[in-house]
């Protein structure tokens, strides 16, 4: 287990690094590829979590699964409109973890931006 | 023993087994018959209670894997009791032994449904004798408004569930947002409440007009978390002042004891009632100094753990880095 403070978090998304030799983004998921650097869309605000730039690097969101971000070799910036701006690594791939929260009657969900 | 004395000793509904969801009296002749019948398909004598004073145990339902215990008192301090694969009859009094009359498995009846096993016992020409019983129709109106009477509470519930999600009407007309009224058939439900059939439910958020007091005092679980969750959980968790059971760095984990919650007969049918307890993260952040509360899983103890599951990771705090 890493120590490594390596995980940055912007609002209910934590950004967890790949290791290097598991990095490989698989065949179906790369069908889910967003142009638009979209890393998740807030349902209740309006506010985008997203790439500062889309070509910073490639953004994933398969239907099943976390979505994935592999930042290219310039380094990427992840924006929002309330939190603010958080680095992302160069060369990495990174799994976006998002916030899950308890309800009472129907159990874990996913929290609503 | 009147029919209001006999009736009285049914014992409440939620100490029956699963497959006894009707349990009815029924008078013919005189004598009062205390039936079951699991959703109106099969129905069964259980006791009969002749006028000329003597009572007598039918059977009781047995099937292999079912291990129920059925507590009916009858005169005589009769008590049905299954154990393992057989039912047993107890008398206990107090100075005698108690009596053990062993009951083999019943076999299936021919009645299907309730309306023929009544038209059957009351009358088989159809001809009903007012001195002697029940009309047919008396019985189905019985059934159907006892029914009503149990299923009250459920369709309570149902309704501040539903109004607690926002849900407000579904433009096909059916008021269940599942279904639909304008194609015969069950929509998928899906997380967003829109079907295969492309209903959209319209939505409209409830507005909370109770107070901590209010909603702690009602008795029913399922329209207290909902009242709750309309009056907001954030905004109860301080209204009702909740206790910190633990503190690290920015965060707090939070309980609050609500009260009694589902009542649930376990196969033994001994009543399990745990409370509802509503647990949450709250975190204020550093820089802004907003404080958010979370819920998480009212198993979880720590702070470390509610991180760890509100995340999906195992070691949140030794690994997050910057944080905005």
């Amino acid at each position: 287990m890493s120590n490594l403070r390596d995980c940055p978090r912007q609002g209910d998304l934590l950004f967890i690094p790949r290791p290097k030799d598991k990095g490989e983004v698989v065949g179906w998921q790369k069908q889910s590829l967003k142009k638009n650097g979209i890393i998740r869309e807030g349902e209740a605000t309006g506010h985008h979590h997203k790439l500062a730039e889309p070509t910073m690097g490639e953004v994933y969101r398969p239907d099943w699964g976390k979505p994935i971000v592999v930042v290219g070799g310039q380094g990427a910036t992840v924006v929002h409109n309330e939190h603010g701006p958080i680095t992302l690594q160069p060369d990495t791939t990174y799994d976006v973890h998002v916030a899950r929260e308890w309800d009472i009657h129907s159990g874990a969900r996913y929290v609503a931006d | 023993m009147t029919y209001q004395e006999v009736k009285d000793m049914i014992p409440p509904k939620r100490r029956w087994c699963r497959y006894m969801s009707c349990l009815y009296l029924q008078r013919w002749r005189g004598a009062i018959r205390i039936r079951y019948g699991y959703r109106y398909r099969s129905t069964q004598t259980i006791a009969v209670w002749y006028p000329n004073g003597r009572f007598k145990f039918k059977s009781a339902l047995l099937y292999p894997s079912q291990r129920f215990r059925l507590n009916l008192f009858m005169p005589g301090d009769f008590q049905a009791c299954t154990h393992r694969y057989h039912t047993f009859l107890y008398k206990s009094d107090g100075k005698d032994e108690p009596r053990t009359i062993y009951i083999p498995k019943e076999e299936r009846r021919r009645f299907r449904t309730v309306e023929n096993a009544a038209w059957i016992s009351i009358s088989p020409k159809g001809r009903v004798t007012p001195k002697l019983g029940l009309t047919l129709a008396e019985i189905r109106r019985r059934l159907k408004h006892a029914d009503h009477v149990r299923d009250l509470p459920r369709r309570r519930g149902r309704y501040w569930r539903r109004k607690a999600r926002g849900i407000y009407r579904n433009p096909c007309g059916h008021p269940w947002p599942q279904k639909c009224n304008w194609r015969d058939h069950w929509p998928k439900p899906t997380t967003d409440w829109r079907g295969e059939c492309g209903c959209k439910v319209y939505t409209k958020k409830a507005v909370s007009r109770d107070t901590v007091e209010t909603i702690m005092e009602e008795q029913n679980a399922t329209v207290r978390t909902a009242k709750i969750q309309i009056y907001g959980v954030d905004k109860f968790f301080v209204d009702a002042k909740a206790k910190t059971t633990d503190k690290e760095a920015n965060y707090e984990l939070i309980r609050l004891d609500t009260g009694p919650g589902h009542r649930e007969t376990d196969r033994w049918g001994r009543e399990q009632t745990a409370n509802v307890v509503l647990t949450a993260l709250r975190m204020t952040c550093s820089t802004t100094g907003k404080v958010y509360v979370n819920t998480v899983p009212p198993q979880i103890r720590t702070v470390r753990e509610g991180l760890n599951w509100m995340y999906d990771t195992t070691n949140y705090l030794g690994r997050v880095g910057k944080q905005t």
